[in-house]
């Protein structure tokens, strides 16, 4: 009987409020894809031909190549990265763990800011070999090389995290059965360990491609056409917005196409467990012969993600200070990355509670296709987004156009599943005769709610308020669209100051985000159960 | 006046019958026992008396008040029972202090305090306050559970498979130390268990669900000297039941020809029939002509208990034999009755 009605409240009305901001969630989740919809009922001949042009089919091979390179190199890197973590004999294994995930704080134009300021024709790097071995200009690393290098580099530690967990979750159990079933170490691992790993592969390369397609920073700084890009330098062409539209369409075709592959490959296993928690874990492996290279490689890594970026910030914030280059400083974008990001994550962190209340504990028509629509964030490119909430704005809400009001509803509907994600798991895992216990104790609903449900889920409502406040601080495209005229973040300060190669002036922005991205960075990684041991 | 009274209560989930035409009545001071197997409903029922399930069909009253029909539905919060969980639910981000305060919203801190001393020492565990649930073992966690729901002076106690969670070594201390403070502390209680052990040793009165619909009502030693029909008689009992005829007065079985006493009163004297035969009902008897063989033999500690098969059907009787038994695997015997009590007997379309 218990199955039918014992997680669900059947006997409560679900509180009106949460109800109302379910469906408000909802309906703002859909406003990319009626946008979308719309603009294809309105194509003409002529916006057919565009959609089979030679340059919506460069754009889309561009994209694609990038997307492969990025999630094959960084494959490359997390998958070692994440089997030396998890099962080898490591000293301070934690602080390495620390550092392999840092990167994540780095957003991705000021990774390749840096990089072009170090690397480029005439970057720093060409200074040094100009003194030593005279060479005066090196190959330009702009387009598929530089964003491949530096979007790799950022974007291992989502692969990573995914694997980490998977890896040490795994039940050596089965390893040992095998061995004592007669396969060596080597087929064990390939016929018992890897197949093990095939979820939680596809799932965390899945997060890279999308990352990868969605990248607006890296590639335009890069110069390199993928669809992010291309739309971006469409719409603010103004001469013809509807060209922009239309690759959107190609583009979220696209990245549903990915998420399809995806699906297909997992057998549509929604959620994929990375253990029980009470199986054995395997004792570490000692590294011998094998120490050497493993530390060179985890240097490398380290060294190139993380150490070189920050410590070019700060050649060129002594460059600057030394040379009296120009260094613009103002507190306002400081203020205003912050403000819109502190807004969005409160706000996002409680819509996901209510909405997580409604999805988890009643049953309710809608639902379930609330629970697919409220993926599409995660589908949906920040241009898109941008795009079309400008059009909804500027033709339906009018007075809304050109506030921060339209730009908090962009990260919401970009973020929202984030943090719903993290929010909704921890309900999960609440058992609801907590919650009637609290109500047969003479409580009502709200005093449950807030002496019961919120203490519990304290772990995933800071999770998702810094998940949330990590990407809003990072967040370039949506800010650049739709921030009000003047509006300016240390993002597209950053972004400005270095498209136009004042690498001192950008300096200054970066760092600030990197410093204040770290605090809810710390925070994930102590919160992460998938991190610690 | 009862306490609680509930009148032929109905609640489906889809088409599955939860509740059919449930009744029940307990006094003050009562401590009635629902017995049944998992998916019988007398956990809904007591969800339904609790109020987190609303029922379809009659009526639920607390005190003369009702507080469950098709058209009212008070609140679980608004009707100050107490009720313990399989689970125990106890909060695991307070201690026992703050567990057992949650409930006592009326009361000032001084009164507070002392009724989690009061509890704490009805329930055995005084100077538990500030102990954290994690840091309990499984019968301590019950008892706090149970200290946690006494602690307001509820109408009545909801307590939902209360053993369920302890092994069988605590289950038996728990079991007497609940009947205890339930007696001491003089609140109404109702109990759900699939367990008839614990439901025969703790309660005054017996419900007997099969399938939403409660079969027997009634004082514990009455259901089990005469289950009402074969579904309550094979819930309740340590039997096995085969198949017989009734002929002349008299039950011919696979054992031979016996009284018997009609479960209904009104069988047709002669007709097809289930008979129960308890555990001890016969003895086994070494006989080289027998129609049984004894197919397996328990050692018990004061006696053994016999296994003995049939050559000519699949039934098969256990029997208690003394530890000077001179019976082995495949001795062939025939079976005997121990006292001259008639069989009980079902009707056999049940």
């Amino acid at each position: 009987m218990n199955l039918f009605s014992a997680n669900k409240n059947s006997y409560r009305m679900p509180p009106i409020l949460f109800v109302f901001i379910t469906l408000f969630v909802a309906l703002i989740m859909v406003i990319p894809l009626l946008y979308l919809l719309l603009r294809i009922t309105q194509l003409s001949l002529d916006d057919l031909l565009v959609l089979v042009s030679n340059r919506a089919f460069q754009t889309l091979t561009r994209s694609l190549v990038l997307m492969i390179c990025v999630t094959t190199l960084s494959s490359m890197i997390a998958i070692p990265l994440a089997w030396i973590t998890a099962r080898t004999y490591l000293p301070f294994r934690k602080i390495w763990i620390i550092l392999v995930m840092l990167p994540l704080v780095i957003p991705s134009y000021v990774g390749a800011y840096l990089f072009l300021s170090v690397f480029g024709p005439t970057g720093l790097f060409q200074k040094g070999l100009e003194v030593l071995f005279e060479v005066q200009r090196l190959p330009d690393i702009r387009g598929l090389f530089g964003a491949t290098i530096v979007l790799s580099l950022l974007s291992y530690p989502y692969l990573f995290i995914t694997l980490r967990g998977a890896i040490s979750g795994l039940d050596i159990s089965m390893e040992e059965s095998s061995r004592i079933l007669g396969h060596n170490s080597f087929w064990t691992f390939i016929k018992v360990t890897l197949p093990q790993l095939r979820f939680p592969f596809v799932s965390g390369a899945l997060l890279i491609s999308l990352y990868t397609l969605s990248d607006f920073g890296a590639v335009s700084i890069f110069n390199y056409n993928t669809f992010s890009w291309t739309i971006y330098q469409q719409y603010n062409s103004l001469v013809d917005r509807s060209m922009s539209a239309l690759f959107s369409i190609i583009f979220v075709l696209l990245a549903f196409l990915i998420v399809l592959i995806e699906f297909k490959t997992r057998g549509f296993q929604k959620y994929y467990r990375i253990g029980s928690g009470i199986s054995r874990k395997p004792k570490p492996i000692s590294l011998g012969f094998w120490k050497f290279p493993v530390y060179l490689f985890l240097f490398v890594v380290i060294g190139f993600s993380l150490i070189l970026p920050i410590s070019m910030l700060f050649v060129w914030l002594f460059k600057g200070m030394y040379f009296g280059d120009s260094i613009v400083f103002s507190w306002s974008p400081i203020f205003n990355s912050i403000f819109v990001s502190v807004l969005s994550a409160l706000l996002i962190v409680f819509f996901s509670f209510a909405t997580s209340i409604i999805l988890v504990r009643y049953s309710l028509t809608g639902n379930r296709f609330f629970e697919s629509i409220s993926y599409l964030g995660f589908v949906l490119p920040g241009v898109v987004v941008a795009i079309s909430v400008v059009y909804f704005a500027a033709n339906y809400i009018g007075i809304l156009y050109q506030t921060t009001a339209v730009l908090i509803l962009a990260y919401v509907i970009l973020f929202f599943p984030v943090a719903l994600g993290a929010i909704r798991s921890v309900l999960l895992q609440i058992n609801p005769r907590l919650e009637d216990a609290a109500h047969g104790m003479s409580h009502n609903y709200f005093s449950v709610l807030f002496r019961i449900n919120v203490p519990l889920m304290k772990p995933g409502l800071i999770m998702g308020f810094a998940m949330v406040f990590l990407l809003v601080m990072k967040e370039l495209p949506v800010t650049l669209i739709l921030g009000p005229l003047g509006f300016k973040t240390l993002a597209t300060e950053v972004w400005s100051f270095s498209s136009e190669a004042f690498f001192v002036s950008a300096a200054v922005p970066a760092l600030i985000i990197i410093l204040i991205c770290s605090l809810p960075m710390l925070v994930i990684i102590i919160w992460d159960k998938r991190i610690g041991d | 006046m009862s306490l609680l009274k509930c009148s032929s209560v109905f609640k489906a989930f889809g088409n599955i019958e939860a509740l059919c035409d449930v009744s029940i009545d307990v006094n003050p001071g009562d401590i009635l026992a629902v017995v049944g197997e998992s998916g019988c409903g007398k956990t809904t029922l007591l969800r339904a008396i609790a109020g987190f399930e609303t029922i379809d069909n009659g009526e639920i009253n607390i005190k003369g008040q009702t507080v469950s029909s098709d058209q009212i539905h008070v609140l679980p919060e608004n009707r100050n029972l107490g009720m313990v969980f399989q689970e125990y639910s106890l909060f695991p981000h307070m201690n026992v202090e703050s567990n057992i305060i949650f409930g006592l919203r009326s009361y000032d801190s001084v009164e507070k305090k002392n009724r989690v001393k009061e509890v704490l020492e009805l329930v055995r565990l005084p100077g538990y306050e500030n102990r954290y649930p994690h840091e309990l073992s499984g019968g301590q966690q019950q008892r706090i559970a149970l200290a946690r729901s006494l602690a307001p002076n509820p109408t009545l106690i909801l307590l939902d498979e209360p053993f369920s969670n302890l092994d069988s070594v605590n289950r038996v201390d728990m079991l007497n130390d609940l009947q205890s403070i339930i007696r001491d502390s003089q609140i109404a209680t109702i109990l759900v268990t699939h367990d008839k052990e614990e439901a025969f040793s703790v309660a005054d009165s017996l419900a007997v669900m099969v399938d939403g619909k409660i079969n027997q009502y009634a004082k514990p030693n009455e259901i089990y000297f005469y289950p009402k029909n074969y579904k309550v008689a094979k819930l309740v009992s340590n039997a096995e039941f085969i198949s017989g005829n009734l002929n002349n007065g008299l039950v011919d079985c696979s054992l031979g020809s016996f009284p018997y006493f009609d479960s209904t009163g009104k069988m047709n004297p002669v007709s097809e029939v289930i008979v129960m035969i308890r555990f001890g009902d016969f003895r086994a008897v070494y006989d080289p002509n027998g129609n049984f063989f004894v197919s397996s033999i328990e050692f018990k500690g004061s006696h053994y208990i016999v296994t003995v098969k049939s050559f000519r059907s699949s039934t098969y009787i256990k029997s208690i034999e003394s530890l000077d038994t001179n019976l082995a695997i495949n001795t062939k015997v025939n079976l005997v009755p121990v006292n001259p009590d008639p069989l009980l007997v079902f009707p056999k379309n049940h």
